[in-house]
């Protein structure tokens, strides 16, 4: 069944078919809120809550943007929202930092990287992760973020440069 | 090696949804729709929207009708010589209020069973 195809069946009473759009954006959803969240457990939260927002306000979707866009702009703002309802600033991820130069091959090039990710502002963390995880373009990273498109623009190259900078330094050491 | 970076982001930042999570959420919506539909008001918001804008309309008819400020409303002039006899005005307001309150409170009584 396709996307479009759930979302009338769900707006024409067919709840059921809810459950295709669960199943196609469970993943993206729940790494949005896992990055701003930093663990699993109130990422699972939050995700469940956004389909939650999602489904009782689908009717307020009017097409004007993607599916997914108006999807991931409801997980972004509903894990800000728990973030700051838990007042707990520390993200779990952090802790998992330690020097880049304890790494050497392929695998540990990963953990490096995603420490130096980790170590970015949580906004900035957010619109790096936007742009990769379903290759959202720098409009639609906008859009969700309520950011601008030349700020989005200014912050994912400084991230992007932040990150291949370590990648880059692992590439050399390996 | 642009390629390999963004393809080592993409691995970095994508994370798998637990096991169980659709069926997860489906559940946690029903259950969600389940005590909505439990706590649905009985009596439809917008006849308590009417009702309210009556109450405040016989309290401002019924204090400018009183014999303490009372004033000349022409062809429209009710006499009504004092607040007390305006009461009557609102017992209709009162039951529907006493079923409103009685229904809920025994839907969160069988609720909290």
């Amino acid at each position: 069944m396709s996307e479009q195809q759930a979302i009338q069946d769900v707006l024409a009473g067919k709840t059921s078919s809810f459950v295709t759009i669960v199943d196609l954006y469970k993943d993206m959803v729940y790494s949005i809120s896992f990055q701003v969240l930093g663990n699993e457990q109130d990422a699972e939260e939050c995700a469940q809550d956004s389909f939650l927002k999602a489904f009782n306000k689908l009717n307020s979707f009017k097409n004007e943007s993607k599916f997914s866009t108006w999807l991931y702009k409801i997980a972004y703002y509903s894990a800000l929202n728990l973030k700051k309802s838990r007042k707990n600033n520390t993200v779990e991820l952090n802790n998992n930092y330690q020097p880049i130069h304890e790494y050497s091959d392929k695998a540990e090039k990963e953990l490096a990287v995603n420490n130096a990710l980790n170590k970015l502002s949580e906004e900035d963390r957010i619109i790096v992760s936007l742009y990769y995880l379903d290759e959202k373009s720098v409009k639609e990273v906008a859009e969700i973020t309520d950011l601008t498109e030349s700020n989005v623009k200014v912050k994912l190259m400084r991230s992007r440069e932040k990150l291949k900078e370590v990648f880059l330094t692992m590439q050399i050491n390996s | 090696m642009e390629q390999e970076f963004d393809d080592l982001m993409k691995s970095i930042i994508a994370k798998k949804a637990p096991a169980n999570f659709t069926s997860k959420t489906i559940q946690h919506i029903s259950n969600q729709l389940e005590v909505k539909e439990k706590y649905k008001p009985i009596i439809p918001q917008g006849i308590w929207f009417a009702l309210a804008l009556l109450f405040i309309g016989l309290t401002i008819f019924a204090f400018l009708n009183s014999s303490d400020t009372k004033i000349d409303f022409g062809w429209f002039y009710v006499a009504l010589e004092n607040f007390s006899a305006n009461l009557i005005y609102f017992i209709p307001l009162l039951v529907l209020l006493l079923i409103e309150s009685t229904i809920r409170l025994n839907k969160v009584n069988h609720f909290l069973k």
